[in-house]
């Protein structure tokens, strides 16, 4: 004959039905203090082996709707009669807009009269104020919150017909009761000594040896971890960063605060040019303006301006206070900065930064954006090798580009960078490149030497990586994203 | 970012509308949208004279080589005339010139892409009028001579307005453009153009509509003045040779000063000329074209080519050109006639070196790296702040913060001073996520001091949930101070974003660099938050680039 055994809970669970008499599932799952579906398991099983009896039953349970969850503290009938109380005579055309669903309830029940349109409290109406709310609907709804099954059966009717409640029946295992086999099962078997946790001293002395281990329930939901991340715009950052260094480039830095001198008049921009207006540019209040200690420079670069753009130039235009508005006034300081070197092995600089637009910031705009701009400076390079260090760089991210003439007032030849979108399926503008005025360089006092810049806003390449909608989502800081983001493969 | 609209059957008279949209983007433009009947084009800001439809038109026939650089200067005929300046108007608006333009067809839509063309020359390249303001008169209806002069406050018809008015008050209802404010008027005199009998305009609000022109009009008047001579200039060239285009002769006038009884002759369309040799082509683009090609792309681009040999080429600027400063400026249209993608790239000969991070960059990642080994998780917020954010909601007193002059972003007024106050933001913005929540940042803040700017790089940890308190940031303070062993002090002080007693300032090797401590509840209760968090921030380094 096979002999029964009594496998992982079973016993427990056996050895509590045989001391209490037709208990009920609950009451086991409490008494037990064993996971549900441990015990859910250990009874199906019992059964099978034909050591319990049990019956099934149907157990009424009522669930609040969200409505139902919102009038646990006053129905609006009761607010209603407060509301009509504590105000003057009240017109019903007067009565706000949440009160109005209790008018009808509050007529039902005789709490409120209407004459000529005027709402008054009945007797009734005043006693229940009286009362201080003894109202059986509300009391009805409370027992039904709380699960207990003392709900009266009318009111419960009421409130499934202003659907403030569902009834739910579940099945439910009763009368759960020892055979004779299960008896002698029980007899017959201790329970077997397992292993909880394991402990230093059972590792020590070898203690788990001739036992066995409690087992888990691997399905049993767990709480959730949460890593902590870095931040994903930063992730994409430091992948282009590392790129760039890669390609044998020199990270720079530089201060987000200039005087317009090294956005704008280094570069070869006008000073009455549109994008030098506060409409695009934030100008700064405080500091109002920072002082370009080398005087030779200023008037290199005065001398720019006055045999170019001719008209007027004001040093104090340029001395102006403003939060750059590209990062190539990194690149600018940098050339000034490496004026004295020798070019003869071409000098390759970048820099991933901030930059400022005074915009309004929405879905698609942000006041402030990530640029990369990218330098070479050498000896006589021409704008096939800037093509060709873009395409290094581009094919290193595993992008296809192709280029567009355009303007900038700082490069010449310029011309647009623009990638194939898979998504769009078409080609989208992502930068700009170009060579260095050589009227740029010289004022800057570079002798001899080619500059090729390009520069790319890193915001909208990641937007697109991130499966984000909106640029400015990047920078809410959410930590329900930060931390149960996927990762980003860029 | 200047759109003109262009009617498809206009531009089918030259080429097919394929070819017109091909050739947008290799001359450095876009197609902003198309139709059933029009293409509107975004127009290179460095290019103002294809803001009209001809000359775009000329601009891609000459590129496609269908159409040869012509000359303007023959088109300019004997004087019509005279202006005279007066010392006044000279005084709020230095520059004003006029001319003729005869024999001209504005039918079709000519008038309507003339009229465009001047609106949006004067709005871009004329800065909103203000350097530049343009007027266009029937010729026909114009006596001479042409006065720039000041006038009392009268009576005119302004153009459309059917009915006379006073400049004071056609001002007043009707210039919403603020264009009168530019240089204003004189103890109540106004600015005009007028002729022997009748006043031709306000200057620059409006024509008078004595003089307007139709599309049956043959012969315009234009009048220019500015602030800047060069651009008064430049409009002059661009407007007349847009008008030879279309047919017309321009007669000059001569223009009076008044003051000094000088006087000069109002336009000439004469090419400015310029000497190229190919290998500064050849060297900045990184080609090696023989002469033949290299004149052809000279041609290609608009300019004439006076003479030339094997090495070099004499050409002329034609007149409308303003935006060629020099040499460089010619070899940028040669590679646009090339063809930029026509252009093989070139590997850089001993390129190839050693690349690396910059040292705050690595210093801010091993910062991110610790934080995170401490269970914080990076935000990364936003420099541009509000007054609010900063201060009010910390209890804290502005210490000079580097301030906005205008924002169109109503919340955006200076620049973080710290990093605390957004990470608080932060946790408000994530107040229905679990606790505890952990946040830190690494990031640049801002003070100024005495008109200079202190520029600082600091570190900020939030931690925020029922059982966090002040030893749980200490412990994490301490094993960033192991870390990047330095030595860490810790004295109670008083801040009122703080809870007394539970808050400490920061001794990085004997030197005060941060704070420490439990938030005070009335600041949770400014951000929202209605859990405690505790928080740290100090500077690692001050930054002078």
């Amino acid at each position: 004959m096979e002999v029964i055994k009594l496998l992982g809970y079973e016993y427990k669970v056996l050895s509590f039905i045989s001391a209490h008499e037709n208990v009920d599932f609950n009451e086991v799952v409490k008494g037990l203090g064993i996971n549900e579906d441990s015990i859910r398991w250990a009874i199906e099983d019992l059964k099978t082996k034909k050591a319990i009896t049990s019956e099934e039953g149907t157990k009424v349970t009522y669930i609040l709707t969200e409505e139902g969850k919102s009038y646990l503290s006053k129905f609006p009938e009761e607010q209603l009669v407060e509301y009509v109380n504590s105000s003057k005579p009240l017109e019903v055309k007067e009565l706000p807009e949440n009160l109005r669903i209790g008018f009808i309830w509050a007529k039902k029940n005789g709490w409120i009269n209407i004459y000529n349109g005027i709402l008054t409290l009945t007797d009734n109406g005043k006693r229940v104020l009286e009362d201080g709310f003894s109202y059986p609907l509300n009391k009805a709804l409370n027992l039904a919150n709380n699960g207990s099954y003392e709900v009266d059966e009318e009111q419960v009717k009421i409130l499934i017909s202003r659907k403030l409640v569902e009834r739910k029946e579940r099945p439910y295992i009763k009368n759960l009761a020892i055979t004779d086999l299960g008896k002698s099962l029980l007899a017959n078997e201790k329970e077997e000594e397992k292993i909880g946790s394991l402990s230093r001293d059972l590792i020590a002395h070898r203690g788990w040896e001739g036992k066995s281990f409690e087992p888990y329930s691997i399905a049993a939901e767990v709480a959730p971890s949460y890593p902590a991340l870095r931040h994903p715009m930063n992730e994409f950052i430091n992948y282009i960063r590392y790129k760039m260094a890669s390609l044998g480039f020199k990270e720079t830095v530089g201060s987000i605060i200039q005087p317009a001198f090294w956005v704008f008049d280094s570069l070869f921009s006008p000073q009455d040019h549109p994008t030098r207006d506060m409409q695009d540019t934030f100008f700064l209040s405080s500091p109002d303006a920072i002082e370009i200690d080398d005087e030779e420079l200023i008037n290199r670069v005065k001398k720019m301006h006055l045999n170019n753009w001719k008209g007027k130039w004001d040093i104090n235009n340029a001395k102006q206070a403003v939060l750059r508005t590209h990062t190539t006034a990194v690149s600018a300081h940098s050339m000034y900065n490496y004026r004295n070197m020798d070019f003869t092995t071409p000098l390759k600089l970048f820099t991933i930064d901030k930059a400022f637009r005074n915009e309004s910031v929405d879905y698609k705009h942000l006041a402030e954006m990530y640029q990369l701009d990218g330098i070479v400076i050498g000896k006589s390079l021409s704008m096939a090798n800037l093509i060709w260090i873009l395409k290094e760089f581009f094919s290193s991210l595993g992008l296809e580009i192709r280029i567009q003439p355009s303007y900038f007032p700082f490069t010449e030849p310029s011309f647009e960078i623009h990638h194939f979108d898979k998504e769009h399926n078409d080609w989208i503008e992502m930068g700009g490149a170009g060579v260095i005025r050589n009227d740029i360089t010289e004022a800057l006092g570079l002798k001899d030497a080619t500059v090729l810049a390009w520069g790319l806003g890193l915001d909208r390449m990641m937007l697109s990586r991130a499966k984000l909608n909106s640029l400015s989502d990047l920078y809410k800081n959410n930590i329900g994203w930060l931390r149960t983001r996927n990762k980003i493969e860029f | 970012m200047a759109t003109v609209t262009f009617y498809n059957k206009d531009i089918e008279k030259f080429m097919s509308l394929d070819v017109f949209k091909s050739q947008i983007p290799e001359l450095g433009m876009s197609v902003e949208d198309s139709n059933d009947t029009s293409i509107v084009v975004d127009i290179t800001p460095n290019r103002p004279e294809l803001l009209y439809f001809n000359n775009l038109i000329r601009e891609i026939l000459l590129h496609l080589g269908i159409l040869k650089p012509r000359s303007y200067d023959s088109e300019i005929k004997n004087l019509d005339g005279d202006l005279y300046v007066s010392p006044e108007f000279r005084s709020l608006r230095p520059y004003g010139i006029a001319f003729a333009a005869k024999n001209i067809d504005l039918s079709g839509n000519s008038l309507e892409y003339l009229v465009n063309f001047t609106e949006k020359l004067t709005d871009t390249y004329g800065r909103k009028r203000k350097k530049v303001a343009l007027g266009m008169h029937n010729l026909d209806k114009v006596e001479f001579p042409l006065f720039y002069n000041l006038s009392e406050d009268k009576e005119f018809t302004p153009l459309k307005y059917g009915v006379s008015i006073k400049f004071s008050d056609f001002i007043k209802e009707k210039d919403n453009e603020g264009y009168s404010s530019i240089f204003g008027n004189k103890d109540g005199r106004y600015p005009i153009l007028k002729d022997n009998s009748k006043i031709l305009s306000l200057v620059p609000v409006i024509n008078s509509d004595e003089t307007s022109v139709s599309a049956f009009t043959r012969n315009l008047l234009i009048d220019i003045n500015g602030s800047d001579e060069t651009a008064v200039k430049n409009t002059a060239r661009i407007i007349a040779s847009s008008l030879i285009d279309i047919g017309a002769s321009i007669y000059p006038v001569r223009v009076h000063m008044t003051q000094n009884k000088s006087s000069f002759i109002s336009i000439d369309l004469k090419s400015r000329r310029a000497s190229l040799h190919f290998k500064d082509f050849n060297s900045r683009i990184g080609l090696a074209e023989k002469s033949e090609k290299c004149l052809d792309l000279i041609s290609r681009s608009g300019y004439l080519v006076k003479s030339s040999n094997s090495t070099s080429a004499t050409i002329l600027i034609p007149p409308y050109r303003t935006d060629i400063f020099g040499k460089i400026d010619i070899i940028e249209d040669m590679a646009i006639a090339y063809g930029y993608n026509n252009i093989n790239a070139k590997e850089i000969s001993g390129i190839y070196g050693y690349g690396n991070l910059d040292k705050l960059t690595e210093l801010k990642n091993s910062l991110a790296e610790l934080s995170i080994g401490l269970g914080y998780t990076e935000a990364l917020n936003f420099y541009l702040t509000s007054r609010q954010i900063e201060f009010e909601y910390m209890l804290h007193d502005d210490p000079g913060s580097v301030s906005l002059l205008s924002s169109k972003t109503s919340t955006f007024s200076i620049i973080r001073t710290k990093l605390l106050p957004n990470l608080m933001m932060n946790l408000k913005t994530s107040a229905d996520q679990p606790m505890p929540q952990k946040l830190f940042e690494v990031g640049n803040v801002y003070t100024v001091k005495g008109n200079k700017v202190e520029e600082n790089l600091n570190i900020a940890f939030v931690s925020e949930g029922a059982k966090v308190n002040f030893n749980n940031l200490k412990a994490d303070l301490e094993a960033l101070c192991n870390y990047l062993k330095v030595h860490l002090e810790l004295k109670e002080s008083k801040d009122p974003a703080f809870i007394e007693g539970r808050t400490a300032d920061i001794y990085i090797d004997g030197i005060k660099k941060g704070i420490i401590g439990e938030i005070n509840p009335e600041v949770l209760l400014n951000f929202g938050l209605l859990e405690p968090v505790s928080a740290l921030e100090l500077t690692i380094q001050k930054l002078d680039y």
